[in-house]
């Protein structure tokens, strides 16, 4: 059975009286232990395609089934639960919370599935050694390099550990080297934890890390390669 | 962490958490400086009331409706035995004769028109003359007069060691007497200073050749017995022709007061609610709406719709208690000042029966609930910026930069 399976899904926008279809009928099964990327320019429902998968947006119709349930029909508190449980997500922006320590931030997502205290410090230092963060536990995000942030946005999204992460674009906001170091980082995830990812992006560079590429333009699939 | 994440967040803006906290603050201060003074004015109305005013006044049927008080028929004769009659009731603790009447008090060529009370040497009334004596002392004993500062000063007698009383007797001739000046006093409300002075009994009914009392002035043990003792000492009136007013009946437009204050607290209480509610609604609307990414990540990592409100509230309510404690121990210490030093605010207050100075009161259980609904109001004004916050989807809030 496939992690994720996505049949006929298409997802509309009202912008006022006009209606602009992102995903015109996608239909996609990503099996677990994937390093899948959807590629496309920007605009082709990427971003879109990576929300419904993650059940932060609802498909227009369509069906998704995540881990064998059909997400699709999933009221906010259940969407909410197995976000918490077996979806990780990486932001472009990092999204940490300012106010919080990185050892803090990694801890939110255990602590909201009301894990142990004991537990959580524990898998709190070992997801900072994964990401060799260990010294910044203390920490303020501001005081952490775009790199650094978004290893600690991956140390984040693996704490309860997923069945799934979701990355959106997760390089975009850094530079080349950093960018291939946070790839590498969530490439070594996948190959010794066997962590699914799938993540979005535009830039060539960063398809080359991915196992299998899904092509997407004007919200429909284009093409499938897989290395 | 949900805590630290409020009290974190609610630091990373101060000026904001300060204006929450500033309005909180406020409104505590205000509620706590209205119901200060609303208890101040309680408790003089109450002193005035059960402490220095009968609970019964027993006096002749004729005499409530007499066009002249003073007449022989509308003086109890035997007061002394009717008195000693109504003092057998174990729920009376203390029974007067008093009568009161219009007096001149002359020095040279001035004169000033007083309201003259004839009181036992004895009596347990008016006990602020006791207070504000100057020279002397209240009650006094024998023939003397107790007049205040302020009525010598008026006539220009400052240091007069005796002064002329001039009182129409019963059957309307002049009757003058000079007394000794046995007390002179000062109390807070200049009013009564200028309009109040007091004889001793004996001179005042062979001055005004009446006999007895007009009024028998009751205390009792518990002043709500009041209706039913006089309800059990009709047929002891009934045939001497008197009749027993309660102090309710007595003091019902200062009971009507003391209703209204309580209204007007409460109406001042909710113009605070809207007004600092508003304030906070707004202040803590800005902050959820800055922090709208934020919360979409929190959700997004599966924190719920109604956590997310949790922590609004939070972050609301801990801003709000600082407030409250704060606005709490910024108005203790005037009430306290207030509560000893009083605050001058002239003859405007003798309508409700305080004097030239109100005095403030304090009472534990009222800040305590100022507090409480300090911290109340910023709860109220989260919980539609809790509301709001949290209405719209994830992915909408994930966008907000």
């Amino acid at each position: 059975m496939a992690l994720v399976e996505m049949q006929d899904v298409v997802k509309d926008y009202s912008l006022g009286h006009t209606t602009i279809r992102a995903l015109k009928g996608i239909n996609l099964s990503v099996e677990a232990g994937e390093f899948t990327s959807i590629v496309g320019p920007s605009g082709c429902g990427k971003t879109t395609m990576l929300n419904l998968i993650g059940c932060i947006d609802r498909p227009s119709s369509g069906d998704i089934r995540f881990d064998g349930q059909t997400t699709s029909s999933f009221g906010d508190d259940a969407e909410a639960d197995l976000r918490l449980a077996k979806i990780g997500f990486i932001f472009q922006s990092f999204n940490l919370v300012p106010v919080l320590s990185i050892a803090e931030n990694i801890e939110i997502p255990m602590m909201l599935a009301r894990r142990a205290k004991r537990e959580r410090k524990i898998r709190v230092e070992e997801l900072m050694d994964l990401v060799g963060l260990t010294e910044y536990a203390a920490h303020k995000p501001d005081e952490l390099s775009g790199g650094q942030r978004q290893r600690v946005a991956i140390a984040r999204a693996l704490a309860n550990e997923p069945r799934l992460v979701i990355a959106d674009e997760p390089t975009a906001n850094l530079d080349g080297a950093t960018g291939q170091s946070v790839l590498d980082a969530m490439q070594a995830l996948n190959e010794k934890k066997g962590v699914t990812f799938l993540f979005s992006t535009h830039d060539p560079r960063v398809m080359r890390y991915a196992r299998r590429l899904v092509r997407l333009r004007d919200g429909e699939i284009e093409g499938e390669e897989v290395a | 962490m949900l805590l630290k994440m409020a009290l974190l967040s609610a630091l990373k803006r101060p000026k904001r958490a300060i204006l929450i906290m500033l309005a909180v603050a406020l409104s505590v201060f205000v509620m706590e400086f209205v119901s200060g003074w609303v208890e101040g004015m309680k408790i003089r109305m109450q002193q005035k009331i059960v402490e220095e005013s009968a609970h019964l006044i027993i006096e002749r049927k004729a005499r409530l409706d007499a066009l002249d008080p003073l007449e022989p028929k509308n003086y109890i004769e035997d007061a002394k035995t009717l008195a000693a009659r109504i003092a057998a009731d174990p729920r009376v603790s203390r029974v007067e004769e008093l009568s009161s009447f219009g007096a001149l008090v002359l020095a040279g060529d001035r004169n000033l028109p007083l309201q003259m009370y004839a009181v036992e040497e004895g009596t347990s009334y008016f006990s602020q003359i006791g207070r504000g004596a100057r020279t002397g002392g209240f009650p006094f004993k024998g023939a003397g007069i107790a007049i205040s500062q302020k009525a010598l000063d008026l006539i220009g007698a400052g240091g007069a060691r005796s002064l002329i009383v001039l009182v129409e007797d019963s059957s309307g001739a002049p009757q003058y007497r000079e007394l000794p000046v046995a007390c002179v006093f000062q109390t807070d409300d200049s009013q009564f200073d200028s309009s109040t002075a007091f004889m001793d009994r004996a001179t005042a009914a062979d001055l005004l050749g009446t006999k007895g009392a007009a009024e028998l002035w009751v205390k009792l043990a518990r002043p709500d017995d009041a209706p039913a003792v006089a309800a059990s000492l009709g047929p002891l009136l009934s045939p001497v022709d008197c009749v027993a007013r309660t102090w309710e009946t007595l003091q019902g437009s200062l009971l009507v007061l003391i209703k209204f204050m309580n209204l007007f607290m409460l109406v001042v209480n909710i113009f605070v609610l809207v007004v600092a509610a508003t304030v906070i609604t707004n202040a803590i609307l800005m902050n959820v709406f800055e922090k709208q990414r934020e919360y979409g990540t929190l959700r997004a990592i599966g924190m719920k719709r109604r956590q997310q409100g949790a922590l609004v509230l939070l972050e609301g309510a801990g801003q709000g208690v600082a407030g409250a404690l704060i606005g709490a121990v910024l108005a203790l210490p005037l009430i306290l000042y207030l509560k000893h030093h009083g605050l001058p605010i002239g003859e405007a207050s003798h309508v409700i029966g305080a004097g030239d100075v109100m005095y403030f009161g304090m009472n534990a259980l009222s800040t305590l609930r100022n507090v409480c609904f300090g911290a109340l109001i910023a709860v109220v004004g989260s919980l539609y910026a809790a509301l709001a916050g949290t209405r719209g989807s994830v992915v909408d809030a994930l966008k907000n930069s």
